[in-house]
């Protein structure tokens, strides 16, 4: 009787082990499965006198194969190259852009100051002034069109944020949902693992890191979830959404607010996350190059068109046109206005002129007001770089600002903040103010026809140092935001080809354990079918016994 | 280690697709032609690209200013080509009307031969180039350089503008003259001088052309004038005809000299400078010569004068004859000045091209280097390119066949089948 019974346990066993094999290697190539295997141990013996004789096998649990470190580190791995792919894939298209010098901004540029020597080497010819206003007007345009495109970025980069901190939210509902399906499954087999709901959960974990590097923390089966330094997306079974808002300080800018419990229960608040709080995943780096590259770039374009329409204008405005009269504007341009916090509670309002744009610098200004004095400080190096009463702003001469005068009005209260962006809408508002070929004020003081002095002098910009304290002309400007663009772009490049080396090597380490290897499973296919043939041979072996004894009687 | 066949295959697919981006970017450069295919490339070769492209539109342009400057020039040595050759012909009738030979009606009909080349000169002086702008002018390109009054008298309405051109980086050149430096002007730092006798003088005395005999005189650049009087110089209670030289630095007041007795036809020494004064002046008469330099060089006044003169008959009068004779001389010397005036500045204007032709030279050749250095920043190096191409093909069929053979000969399963 026994063989029938150690028969049965074999049985048990190798059903048990083909099962699983099979389950491997259906979800070979299934994302996040962990290989699973078979814990059996001996059924125990009976003893007896004689000694004691073995009951056969028994199936203990089916588990995992499972390394909590060699997941975390592929799941971060990933992020991280999540961060740089979504950044490679915007900064990339910048690159693209200004990859032909011999059309956009360049060529335009160059044009321009051939047809303003053009003027000034024949300034009587009607057709040669037309020529230059074609041609400013072409430059206008494609440095609009730059900014356009720039513009075109941050508001996909707005949507997407949008779009991600969505996705963000939902898996954080099934991070949840998991968390309780995984509670009850184990409760319903005596605790033994639900592998497949780990997996799945494992699986959310991972892709939800390619948004946003989470940080998980265990409390007991459920997985609590947290972003950032320590911002909590899901904690028990209690959610708290991220939210896409507008930021109060600058209303163009789509920021992440996380919601966090007021005190009151059931009451929430949003709160504005900093963008450098949060890496890693998409989001992470979409943020970093909207920090890092888009405001630096769409910054050093409207430095450029502000500091020619200035040296240009100034310049001009020295000029005599062709009836004698002196010079206008050539280039229009506006002059800045803070944006006053949302939640400004004062009347406070801040603009700027600019003075000397060869000062200027491409960085952002934050401006807080304690009650009595003002603070400015350059962003995003966070460089203070005026503290005082602001009185002295406005005296005579003003203190400047990197080349700005700062005009204050209004009443604020103590706490009130402002952004000052001067250069980021230069591109933007660049434009020709003049469309009369014969106001172009060829002419110096003198006068006349076949003066071309002023246009000497305008013509000369082209090499003039008016940008950056006297280091650069207008076009080594725009050749240094190319440099700019292609070395965040080189580096880009060369961080995510490292990137995914590093997650080639932390995958192969962690399938190593967790992976299916086909050829494995067919020679435990093979090994599993023989044990059952084995077990099965026990039961006919008990069988014939059987029969010899019921022979024997005959 | 275990393999697990999942990962097998994505590395060997992706291993696969950086082959083949690699070889993307291969194709574009050799494509293109261009080792930058974006900035990404080489940043510091693409903005140094930028840079260089904006020297080379600059010396291109430069190029153009110069052909402007050249175009300009051309036609103003056209132009003074043929105010030089009027004014040799006037000198030749200023000469041909001292003939003794010649009586009133002779010399009328040369006045109308000066109202002639008086016209062509102001054509000359009024110019225009391709685009109607006045050459002589000055800024004001659309005025004529001179204008007829009202009492007939052609006058310089130009100014002094001279219409600069950047030939270079650093030259800016004057692309033209002012008509007042053409036709009313001594050739800077000429020491000639012009001698006249007043209009009002009742003598015949005539004066002749001034001679610098020692160009480190005293006096020389000072103006003379010499004042006739009846004065007993040697004290023999008589009056001689004398002469009293007054001299004039234009700096301080002038000084007289003490006065001398007159001899016709006697060089009068004035420190420098000699001239000569011959005939039978009266008392009262008076003669100056002064440096050209401070002269009334205008040579439309200077043909008015002539004509006039011409026009005025001195048949049988010694006193207008030597009037007559005055005139042509100081035109005669004037006419020089201006002719050696036309001929400096047609000088320039043949210094100013040859400098072009040089700045050409020069453009061209650094032109040649700028190109080469742009081109050396962005376009392929094609033995490299085309050698890496063949590498890289080599090594992507490679990776494919490895991949293939290893699926296909290490699956236990696919064995099986």
């Amino acid at each position: 009787m026994n063989l029938y019974n150690l028969g049965l346990t074999g049985l048990n066993a190798a059903q048990a082990r083909l099962t699983t094999t099979g389950h491997n290697i259906t979800n070979a190539d299934t994302d996040g499965y962990n290989r699973q295997s078979v814990l059996v141990s001996t059924a125990g013996g009976t003893g007896t006198t004689a000694g004691f004789f073995g009951r056969g096998v028994m199936v203990d649990s089916v588990r995992r194969s499972y390394d909590g470190f060699l997941y975390r580190q592929l799941v971060s791995a990933q992020s991280d190259g999540a961060s740089m792919v979504a950044y490679g894939s915007q900064i990339s298209q910048l690159n693209n852009l200004l990859a032909d010098r011999t059309v956009g901004i360049s060529p335009a540029m160059d044009n321009f100051f051939n047809g303003m020597h053009a003027v000034a080497s024949n300034p009587a010819d009607p057709a040669g002034r037309q020529e230059l206003l074609g041609q400013a007007a072409n430059l206008v345009t494609q440095i609009n069109e730059a900014n356009r495109f720039l513009n075109d970025q941050r508001n996909d980069i707005n949507n997407q944020i949008a779009t991600t901190v969505n996705q963000i939210n939902s898996y954080v509902e099934r991070i949840n949902e998991l968390n309780t399906q995984i509670s009850a499954a184990k409760a319903s087999t005596t605790s033994q693992p639900p592998n497949d709901l780990y997996d799945q959960r494992d699986q959310l974990i991972t892709e939800m890191n390619q948004l946003i590097r989470v940080n998980v923390t265990e409390q007991g089966d459920s997985f609590n979830l947290s972003v950032g330094n320590g911002q909590v997306l899901l904690s028990g079974k209690q959610a708290f959404p991220l939210r896409a808002v507008s930021s109060s300080i600058d209303p163009s800018r789509t920021v992440v607010a996380f919601t966090a419990p007021t005190g009151n229960p059931g009451q929430t608040m949003e709160v504005e996350l900093a963008d450098s709080v949060l890496q890693g995943g998409r989001l992470g780096g979409l943020l970093q190059y909207r920090r890092e590259s888009l405001d630096a770039v769409q910054n050093d374009l409207g430095r450029m068109a502000i500091g020619l329409a200035k040296a240009f204008n100034d310049q001009h405005l020295m000029g005599v046109d062709l009836n004698g009269d002196p010079g206008g504007e050539f280039f229009s341009y506006v002059e800045p206005t803070a944006m006053g916090d949302a939640g400004n509670l004062g009347t406070g309002g801040i603009s700027a002129t600019f003075v000397d744009t060869n000062r200027l610098t491409t960085s952002d200004y934050r401006i807080d007001f304690d009650g009595s004095s003002y603070t400015i400080t350059r962003v995003p190096e966070n460089t203070q770089v005026y503290i005082g009463d602001g009185s002295d702003l406005g005296g005579t001469p003003p203190t400047l600002i990197d080349g700005l005068q700062i005009n204050l009005s209004g009443t604020p209260v103590a706490g009130d903040s402002w952004m000052l962006q001067p250069t980021r809408n230069g591109a933007r508002d660049l434009a020709l103010a003049i469309s009369d070929p014969a106001k172009v004020a060829a002419a110096d003081a003198a006068g006349g026809s076949a003066n071309g002095n002023n246009a000497l002098e305008l013509a000369a910009l082209q090499t003039a140092k008016i940008l950056g304290r006297g280091t650069m002309n207008v076009k080594e400007s725009f050749s240094q935001l190319v440099d700019h663009v292609g070395v965040q772009t080189q580096q880009n490049a060369t961080s995510s080809k490292a990137q995914a080396n590093l997650i080639q090597q932390t995958s192969a380490a962690q399938q190593a354990l967790s992976g299916v290897n086909l050829n494995e499973e067919e020679i435990n296919l093979q090994r599993y079918t023989e044990q059952f043939v084995a077990a099965s041979r026990l039961i006919d072996v008990g069988s014939q016994l059987f029969d010899t004894i019921l022979g024997l009687k005959a | 280690m275990r393999i697990s066949t999942s990962l097998m295959y994505q590395t060997g697919l992706s291993t696969l697709g950086a082959q083949q981006s690699d070889l993307m970017h291969l194709f574009q450069q050799i494509g293109t032609g261009r080792r930058l295919v974006t900035p990404a490339d080489d940043p510091l070769a693409a903005a140094q690209a930028l840079n260089m492209s904006q020297t080379l539109a600059l010396n291109t342009r430069y190029a153009d200013n110069r052909a402007i400057a050249k175009q300009n020039l051309g036609i103003e040595e056209n132009t003074l080509n043929s105010v030089t050759q009027a004014l040799q012909d006037i000198k030749t009738r200023v000469v041909e009307a001292g003939n003794g030979t010649y009586a009133d009606a002779n010399r009328r009909s040369l006045a109308d031969v000066l109202k002639n080349y008086r016209e062509t000169l102001l054509g000359y002086a009024n110019a225009t180039d391709g685009n109607g702008q006045h050459l002589f002018s000055g800024y004001k390109g659309d005025a004529p350089a001179y204008v007829k009054a009202s009492d007939g008298s052609i006058v310089w309405s130009g100014d002094s503008g001279q219409r600069m051109i950047q030939v270079d980086q650093t030259r800016r050149m004057s692309s033209g003259d002012v008509g007042a430096d053409i036709f009313n002007r001594a050739t800077p730092g000429t020491n000639s001088y012009v001698a006249t006798a007043h209009s009002s003088n009742s003598g015949t005395g005539l004066i002749g052309s001034t001679s610098v005999t020692d160009p480190a005189g005293a006096n020389v650049g000072k103006s003379f004038s010499i004042a006739f009087s009846e004065v007993d110089i040697d004290g023999d209670g008589t009056l001689e005809m004398a002469y009293t030289v007054t001299i004039d630095d234009g700096v301080s007041s002038p000084t007289s000299l003490p006065p001398q007795a007159y001899v016709d036809g006697q060089a009068i020494d004035l420190g420098g400078v000699s001239v000569v004064i011959s005939g039978q002046p009266e008392a009262g008469d008076a003669f100056e010569t002064e440096p050209a330099q401070s002269a009334d060089l205008d040579l439309f006044a200077t043909l008015d004068a002539l004509i006039e003169i011409l026009e005025t008959p001195v048949d049988g009068d010694p006193v207008a004859q030597a009037k007559l004779t005055n005139i042509l001389n100081t035109a005669n010397q004037k006419i020089t000045i201006n002719h050696d005036n036309v001929l400096t500045v047609r000088a320039s204007v043949g210094a100013r091209l040859d400098e072009l032709d040089k700045l050409d030279a020069n453009g061209a050749q650094r032109g040649l280097g700028y190109e080469d250095h742009l081109s050396k920043l962005e376009n392929v190096d094609w033995y490299q390119a085309i050698s890496d191409l063949q590498l890289r093909q080599t090594a992507l069929q490679a990776a494919a066949m490895a991949f293939q053979s290893i699926q296909a000969n290490t699956s236990l399963f696919m064995q099986k089948r």
